[in-house]
């Protein structure tokens, strides 16, 4: 009660302190969205895509970081393997086009519009292409260069008509575009590479087995089942983005402990009289101990009110101003950094604590 | 040593430096005292006497530098620092000059907190504070800020936390002294009167003298040195 008391006593600085540390928690809430909207855009093509096996040139490991270049002749031969029910060649290039005055990159992907396989993972508005002259775009980038369907891009030499907006296909830095592989093939100028082969077998076949039989058969290739090369292209994601997002999140918390031990200890000095009329009248140590982790954590539950109170409104705003900051939220984050405040809210309050702790009865008597 | 039975406190010898080196401060030289239950023991000296020194160490809240201090017929020495903040808790009662009153919480809470120290039940806390307060006259007030009442309802709010818990011992520091003097007269009978009524051990620092009257044992202070008691 006592720790409700000071509080209430005062409103208005531990209103404001609240709001403080509730950007402190903001912060937090928006850079894990942030990380799970790349890790969604980054990976959500390899993921959502029906293939089973995925071939690369020799060395490479994933789509996102590294090179894969492959002669378009070995589909024929990949489909005569036993147990191959389908091979669509991709062909992914880093294409920098001009729109309205400015520079822009996309990470071009040219699929067979007739499989459609190697297509976008989920199409929101439109349809696929359907030939040579057309594209699909990512929402994130279509909202930003305000991009209807029906406009045209231009590439290259050519203006290609957007045809469907996609989604997870964001992948902060860079959004994914689809077109067709001809296309593709006509814009780096060479008619028999591509980089990947998706590789969709027959029902019941036995994948070990099938992709021993593709690497003996082709030279300087290397193939992933689904699960290995998500892995990879998730890795190779996250070894980009995590460290850095870990330590914009670690000076938050940072920044969170030293307000909330501030505001802690500007309290105990305050309050240092009564601290001691407690100690002078027999309060046991866990009692006032308890009391300054109360403040810290009434403090910091509400810090967590207001910032999810702020956050969903904050997120819309981010995705207005920047489209192609991709967010996602799931209840799970937020229990995540619930636990984490919670958890700061208890190391806040060791210094505090300290702090009480030498504070001596005898002082009521000065 | 010998230690009286049925004593509430005791000072055998006692003498307090602080700083403890030769030069050091002499607060009390050579006291001996002891305290009953039923009694209202008046401690008067001027500023710096050493009566609050004497009042600390009553409470155990300092060791003598010599000499020994027993509280409820055990050496200070052989208590714990858990033990000591107990009996603070249960056996000793405080009331200050300025009743130290926790501004945060009401004159009810203010009370019952007390007694949450000493580790009593929620629900009983509230019942007997209740109680504590209509017998003083502030019922009342339960509701009210302490900064919101007046001095002398103030001081009642400090007997009644002083009392709640039943202590045998009350350690009254110039209780008179931010009163006005009929209001301090007052709180002096109504404290004598709880010492009769219930057997406590009320002991009282002050510079006033019209106090003497009501006290059954009156020591003086003096440089940290007592004078001849007047009554014993």
């Amino acid at each position: 009660m006592y720790a409700l008391s000071i509080i209430i006593e005062q409103r208005l600085r531990y209103l404001l302190t609240s709001i403080g540390i509730s950007f402190c928690i903001l912060l937090m809430f928006l850079l894990l969205a942030i990380y799970k909207g790349v890790s969604y855009g980054s990976v959500e093509y390899v993921r959502s895509g029906k293939a089973d096996l995925w071939i690369l040139q020799e060395h490479a490991t994933n789509i996102l970081r590294s090179t894969s270049l492959l002669p378009s002749t070995y589909q024929e031969g990949l489909m005569k393997i036993n147990g191959v029910r389908s091979v669509s060649p991709v062909l992914f290039i880093l294409a920098s086009i001009k729109l309205r005055e400015t520079n822009a990159s996309l990470y071009l992907t040219g699929i067979e519009p007739d499989s459609g396989i190697g297509g976008p993972p989920e199409i929101i508005r439109g349809r696929n292409i359907l030939s040579d002259n057309e594209i699909v775009l990512d929402m994130a980038f279509a909202a930003k260069y305000k991009i209807r369907i029906g406009d045209k891009v231009p590439v290259r030499n050519d203006s290609l008509i957007v045809t469907g907006i996609c989604t997870g296909t964001n992948m902060f830095v860079i959004q994914y575009a689809f077109i067709s592989l001809k296309k593709a093939q006509d814009i780096i100028g060479f008619r028999y590479v591509i980089s990947a082969y998706q590789v969709i077998a027959m029902p019941g076949a036995d994948l070990d087995a099938l992709r021993t039989e593709i690497c003996s058969e082709f030279k300087n290739i290397i193939v992933y089942d689904r699960m290995t090369f998500l892995k990879n292209n998730m890795q190779e994601m996250e070894s980009g983005i995590i460290p850095i997002l870990f330590i914009v999140i670690l000076i938050s918390a940072i920044v969170l402990t030293a307000i909330l031990s501030l505001i802690l200890s500007v309290s105990i000095l305050e309050k240092h009289r009564d601290f001691a009329v407690m100690k002078a009248l027999g309060a046991p140590n866990g009692f006032i101990q308890g009391l300054v982790f109360k403040l810290s954590a009434i403090l910091s539950a509400s810090g967590l009110f207001f910032g999810l109170i702020f956050y969903f409104p904050v997120v819309s705003i981010v995705g207005k101003i920047a489209p192609e900051v991709a967010t996602k939220t799931s209840p799970m984050q937020i229990v995540v950094i619930s636990s984490c405040v919670m958890l700061i809210s208890a190391l806040s309050s060791i210094l505090p604590n300290l702090n009480v702790s030498k504070i001596y009865p005898l002082e009521v008597f000065k | 040593m010998i230690v009286k039975k049925n004593t509430i406190a005791q000072l055998i010898n006692v003498s307090k430096r602080y700083d403890e080196t030769s030069r050091g401060t002499i607060a009390l030289k050579n006291i001996s005292f002891a305290a009953n239950p039923g009694e209202m023991i008046l401690l008067l000296g001027p500023s710096g006497s050493g009566k609050t020194t004497f009042l600390t160490l009553l409470a155990g809240m300092q060791r003598p530098t010599s000499g020994e201090v027993i509280l409820f017929e055990k050496h200070l020495t052989e208590y714990s620092r858990n033990e000591l903040q107990e009996l603070r808790a249960k056996r000793i009662g405080f009331i200050f000059q300025t009743f130290l009153l926790l501004e945060s919480l009401t004159v009810l809470q203010n009370v019952m907190m007390v007694m949450r120290f000493a580790g009593t039940e929620k629900d009983k806390c509230r019942m007997t504070a209740m109680t504590y307060l209509k017998q003083l006259g502030i019922q009342d007030l339960s509701d009210s800020l302490p900064s919101k009442i007046s001095q002398g309802e103030k001081q009642r709010v400090a007997i009644a936390r002083a009392l709640v818990n039943g202590a045998e011992l009350i350690i009254a520091d110039e209780p008179t002294g931010n009163l006005a003097s009929r209001q301090g007269m007052e709180i002096v009978e109504l404290l004598k009167q709880r010492c009769i009524d219930e057997n406590r051990c009320v002991i009282i620092a002050s510079h006033d003298e019209r106090i003497i009257s009501l006290a059954s044992k009156v020591l003086y202070l003096n440089d940290g040195e007592m004078l001849k008691p007047d009554r014993e």
